[in-house]
């Protein structure tokens, strides 16, 4: 008797809360976009993760510019999967954001944001890649709501790179190179190309474990050494993950100071000993600020005044630090989440709505002027 | 007077098990539908949550299987980027109308290969699970950087809600069937509830544990195939927190960890639309990313506090 009566308890709450639901939908339309030009605009940010260096970098640069602009901001974090990018693209949308930007994990990532994007009507930016697939490439291109993407000027940084090594007499090189496959991988053929055009010589390589095992460097610089005692230069397509420690500390035990001098990608801990025991050339870092030229984009494009009638490409300079002293004031100003390269001000120059004179020649002034001097010299 | 009152208690304590995932979800809906402004409850978000839901979903019903005769598949991501990964490059080199079936049968291989190292190996299942975990997303990866693993144009028609609803429907009718009406669910929770009463009555206790493996398989295949069309093709990740997002399903659906004649194929529904549901209400508020795991934690945690079976002294093995 008492479980009929708790059986028919049931179905009536059931049907209660069928009924509340059905109503509450009811009630409730698909979300009002906002043209006002005064509305306070929300954007959804995809990121993988703000843990590691660059990650946190890029979440402050963003957070700095949504408050300059004025913007709410929601972030998906922790996405590692094209599936995750979409869900959180997905959730972020139905949470009102009216822009996206985000760093996809694949090509595979693009083209489905880029379809969910172009169903809903939502503008979106990337940040950090370029699209490897030409089909997926084309179709991006072709939506109507693709603002734009940025990459680093990868070649730049290895030509400029070797040649630093070549000025120093350095010709006969190692070669650290990123696995086929990855978007950094162009970085392999750019020191490849720049080895030539210097007059220089690849002598052995290696790819970087993609397990983020710091043994197989050890192994690396062993067999380096060992085989070709004429090596004097390494060129290092990416020193994440350790390896920038692992090279010097592994080189420290098996040669002379300063006989193999490593130029690469990615600034590490310890790199200031590294260029105080003259083991390092030259470093190639700070394009976390890319971000930020992207968030404005998007934004201009969200608030209704989008700076190009297309897409927009950006291409991030690198920062180059040669010394000791550049160490210190990378550390002060461009990898201190503390102090931000921009001012609000500034941000605010890059946007239609603060400034009416604003246009993409505004980003790329900005861009071109992106030195360690000129971040150093701006913040004293 | 006091044995009565302690029969009503375990009663209400039953009764409250029982219940508790069926409250959890409709307490979810409720709130998330009037604390977000209108924006949870529309149709856009729902058929979004039942497209994020439904792949765990698929691979929670056959894990369920599994799970009833007291075991754990830990095997359930790395199988997936295996299937996947076996799906679009044989179905690439044949014809992508394979690309299923190909899932499927890899699904099952992965799924008979857990159970052999289980069964025969004596390994307990977790860790056999755990082996061909890391063997399918070596393979996924190792595969990754030599062949093409976007998903061909023809197959984006079915990038919608109503394939993923049918492919969930479909899996539960024929789940339920099996776990319910025939030997394959009874005999597998009984292995669960008491394996030595299983034996001693006649239940060939292995062949029904292989048979539950290779349902999981078999879910996980199909689950493999619909990561592909979700995900848009096949990347070095596919299938990284599948099973993570199984287990946190079906102990949300109120699956005992135990298994036994408790289990039941519902769980994976139920547990699976409180997770995605839960996952989207907190972004819908705009809760920051790191507190809504530290939430999903502490809600994780009370499911499992209330309805969890104590004191029977098991291991799962």
């Amino acid at each position: 008797m008492k479980r009929r009566t708790l059986k028919r308890a049931f179905k009536v709450t059931a049907l209660v809360l069928a009924l509340l639901m059905v109503a509450m939908i009811g009630m409730t339309g698909c979300g009002a976009k906002g043209g006002d030009e005064n509305v306070k605009h929300k954007i959804g940010v995809i990121l993988y993760g703000k843990d590691d260096a660059f990650g946190a970098a890029e979440y402050a640069y963003i957070n700095s510019a949504a408050e300059a602009l004025d913007v709410e901001i929601q972030w998906a974090l922790n996405d590692y999967d094209a599936e995750s990018q979409l869900a959180s693209a997905e959730n972020l949308v139905a949470a009102g954001c009216e822009g996206l930007l985000f760093l996809p994990l694949s090509d595979n990532t693009v083209s489905l944001i880029s379809d969910y994007c172009l169903q809903n009507e939502i503008w979106f930016q990337m940040m950090n890649r370029d699209i490897s697939d030409p089909d997926i490439k084309a179709a991006c291109q072709a939506n109507p709501f693709y603002v734009g993407t940025s990459f680093e000027a990868n070649e730049d940084a290895c030509q400029a790179m070797t040649e630093m090594m070549a000025a120093e007499g350095r010709l006969n090189y190692g070669l650290g190179k990123i696995a086929p496959g990855s978007s950094l991988a162009v970085r392999n053929t750019a020191y490849e190309e720049a080895v030539a055009s210097v007059g220089g010589k690849v002598l052995a390589d290696y790819t970087s474990p993609s397990d983020g095992s710091t043994q197989a460097y050890v192994t690396y610089m062993e067999n380096f050494t060992t085989s070709y005692p004429e090596m004097d230069g390494l060129l290092m397509s990416s020193a994440t993950g350790g390896g920038g420690e692992t090279v010097i500390n592994t080189l420290k035990g098996l040669t002379e100071p300063g006989k193999i001098k490593i130029c690469t990608f990615d600034t590490f801990e310890g790199m200031e000993q590294g260029f105080a025991d003259g083991w390092i050339t030259a470093i190639a870092g700070g394009i976390e600020i890319q971000s930020l030229f992207d968030f404005v984009l998007l934004f201009n494009a969200v608030d209704g005044t989008p700076l190009s009638d297309t897409f927009t490409v950006l291409q991030q300079k690198f920062i180059y630090i040669t010394n000791t002293e550049d160490c210190a004031n990378y550390a002060k100003y461009i990898s201190n989440p503390e102090h931000m390269i921009y001012d609000a001000e500034t941000i605010r120059s890059m946007a239609k709505r603060y400034n009416k004179d604003a246009s993409l020649q505004t980003i790329y002034d900005l861009m071109d002027e992106y030195t360690l001097e000129s971040v150093v010299s701006a913040a004293q | 007077m006091c044995k009565k009152l302690t029969a009503i208690g375990h009663n209400w304590k039953g009764i409250l098990k029982q219940t508790v995932p069926f409250l959890g979800l409709i307490v979810l809906v409720i709130l998330f539908g009037l604390t977000t402004k209108g924006r949870f409850l529309t149709i856009r978000n729902l058929t979004n949550i039942v497209s994020q839901a439904a792949i765990t979903m698929v691979a929670a019903i056959g894990c369920s299987f599994v799970m009833a005769h007291n075991n754990l598949d830990f095997s359930l991501g790395g199988a997936c980027a295996l299937c996947a990964v076996a799906g679009i490059v044989i179905g690439g080199f044949t014809s992508y109308a394979l690309m299923l079936p190909i899932c499927i049968i890899t699904g099952m291989l992965c799924g008979l290969a857990t159970a052999v190292l289980h069964i025969k190996a004596r390994i307990p299942a977790f860790m056999a699970g755990l082996c061909i975990m890391f063997l399918g997303r070596g393979v996924a990866q190792g595969t990754y950087q030599t062949f093409p693993m976007s998903l061909p144009k023809e197959f984006k028609v079915l990038q919608n809600v109503w394939f993923y609803l049918g492919v969930v429907v479909f899996v539960f009718v024929v789940a339920y069937i099996l776990f319910e009406y025939t030997k394959i669910g009874k005999y597998n929770k009984l292995i669960g509830s008491n394996p030595a009463c299983a034996a001693l009555s006649g239940v060939k206790v292995n062949k029904y544990k292989t048979i539950a493996f290779l349902i999981s398989g078999c879910t996980v295949g199909i689950a493999a195939f619909m990561t592909i069309i979700r995900g848009g093709g096949v990347g070095v990740s596919t299938g990284s927190s599948l099973e993570t997002n199984v287990l946190l399903a079906l102990t949300l659906g109120g699956l005992p960890l135990t298994g036994g004649s408790g289990t039941k194929v519902r769980s994976a529904i139920l547990g699976g639309m409180t997770l995605f549901i839960l996952n989207n209400g907190l972004q819908l508020w705009g809760m920051d990313p790191s507190l809504i795991y530290i939430v999903k934690g502490i809600v994780f945690l009370g499911v499992v506090y209330i309805s969890i079976e104590r004191g029977s002294g098991r291991v799962m093995t």
